[in-house]
């Protein structure tokens, strides 16, 4: 008889079984609720061997015939009899289906049930607000009653304290939302403030250091700037060098003085003295006929004419200065000056002041021979 | 209905006041806040699930609130406000959305 109820079972298929475990797990709660009360209920149940078989089924580990039923397939397969499928000897019997039927039929109602019973269970199970613990069943026009019986306006006690808790809530929010939006260093943690000091600090180096390597570029680039100041002086020492060492022809403000000498009385002295009185009043540039007169000027005489460095100068003869013609022109008109001489010996000097004298001839200086610079000392 | 009433006279009052939250407080009224928000959604799933009770109600809240504040509180002597201060505001958000799911549910069976 067992055999024949397994092997029906056997061909049942796996859905059954898990159409009755989840009916028994939703009735599982009302069963132990209403099975004393509900007498539909309580009949509903086949006799005891039909009835054994559910609990496993529901409460799958701990009982005895559990076991044999995970285990019974692989272990003992000469046992049963021959099974198509692994359905395990314990499985629930054929004609607990209808049972199942029932019960699921049952649930509904047990739950349609409920808000009768509602009271009960709302006096004494006090489920907290947050989501712990069972989830009560209830039917979605249960829960829209109720929300609609919490949207009147009924001054319950728990209506007022949650009024006063929303209206808390309501002030703490907007306080909290404006502090927030204010949003100053005033509302940060102080982990916030110390991550934000040292970030700003590190900036603040980074600043520093970009600040110092700008100083140094700078120094730099005046020190160019010096090396362009130093290189101009050097073109401008150069020029008046060149000037003094007579290699360039020059031009500027300056005398022109032409001597007669019609009886050849004029000596070097007196050449000398002019040169003298010329540099004395400032003359920068000095040209006597041909001959440019620089540092190593010399006079001399060769076949009774005057020579300079050389060159023979031919009457009248012409001296140019560039320097302040006034002054150039005063220093030689002195009492007892050039002037004064070569009128002594009988000869005519004329002076021509003018803005622009030229001054065209050239000297190459000599190569040095013997002359060589002395090292700077330290002294100097 | 009262609640709602509540709710927004808060916010006006909030806007009307401009309180001015003292310093001491700033690390804990956010806080305070969700779980405040938190009991509030847990009194409607318990009012749709007919469980509502005012005293359960109001113990609850002041003891959320209070249990946050401390643990930030804790936290920040510990110097991991923040990181406490996360958790709170996890496991609030938590209870908050699994709150509203049941709400849902019972309200739209989905």
């Amino acid at each position: 008889m067992a055999n024949k109820k397994k092997k029906r079972q056997a061909q049942a298929n796996a859905r059954r079984i898990a159409i009755a475990q989840e009916a028994a797990k939703k009735a599982r709660s009302a069963q132990t609720k209403q099975s004393r009360e509900d007498p539909r209920f309580a009949a509903a149940p086949a006799p005891a061997p039909d009835q054994e078989p559910v609990q496993p089924a529901e409460e799958a580990a701990p009982t005895q015939p559990v076991q044999p039923a995970e285990e019974a397939a692989p272990t003992q397969p000469d046992e049963t009899a021959p099974e198509p499928s692994g359905i395990s000897q314990a499985s629930i019997p054929a004609d607990q289906t209808p049972s199942l039927d029932d019960d699921e039929a049952e649930d509904d109602e047990v739950i349609d049930a409920e808000p009768a019973v509602e009271p009960a269970p709302s006096s004494h199970a006090v489920a907290q607000p947050a989501g712990e613990g069972a989830h009560p069943k209830i039917s979605k026009s249960t829960a829209r009653r109720r929300l609609a019986r919490l949207g009147r306006f009924k001054m319950t006690r728990g209506n007022l304290a949650a009024a006063v808790v929303t209206l808390a809530i309501g002030v703490a929010l907007v306080a909290q939302v404006q502090n927030t939006q204010a949003g100053d260093l005033e509302n940060l943690r102080e982990a916030d403030l110390v991550a934000l000091l040292d970030d700003v600090s590190d900036r603040a180096d980074a600043l520093e250091d970009e600040v110092q390597q700008l100083e140094q570029d700078k120094a730099q680039l005046e020190g160019s700037d010096g090396a362009d100041a130093a290189a101009e002086a050097a073109a401008q020492r150069l020029e008046s060098y060149q000037i003094l060492a007579g290699t360039v022809p020059v031009s500027g403000e300056g005398v022109t003085i032409t001597v007669l000498d019609p009886d050849g009385e004029l000596t070097t002295t007196t050449m000398i003295d002019l040169i003298q009185e010329l540099r004395d009043a400032g003359s920068e540039a000095i040209q006597i006929g041909p001959a440019r007169v620089v540092a190593s000027s010399w006079f001399g005489v060769a076949d009774g004419q005057l020579t300079v460095d050389g060159i023979t100068l031919n009457q009248p003869y012409t001296v140019t200065a560039i320097g302040d013609s006034h002054t150039l022109a005063g220093a030689l008109a002195i009492p007892g000056g050039f002037n004064d001489s070569v009128r002594r010996d009988e000869g005519d000097v004329v002076i021509e002041e003018s803005d622009v004298v030229t001054i065209t001839a050239t000297t190459q200086p000599r190569e040095m021979q013997y002359a060589e610079p002395v090292p700077a000392t330290d002294g100097r | 209905m009262i609640p709602v009433l509540g709710l927004v006279v808060g916010i006006v009052l909030g806007l009307l006041l401009q309180p001015e939250v003292p310093l001491f407080l700033e690390p804990y009224l956010a806080i305070a806040v969700i779980a405040a928000l938190d009991a509030v959604f847990g009194g409607v799933r318990a009012s749709l699930e007919g469980m509502f009770n005012d005293r359960i109600f109001v113990i609850s809240i002041a003891s959320n609130v209070l249990v946050a504040a401390v643990i930030v509180f804790l936290g920040n002597q510990l110097g991991v406000g923040a990181q406490l201060s996360t958790g709170v505001v996890v496991v609030l958000g938590l209870r908050i959305f699994s709150n509203v799911a049941a709400i849902r549910r019972h309200l739209l069976g989905a």
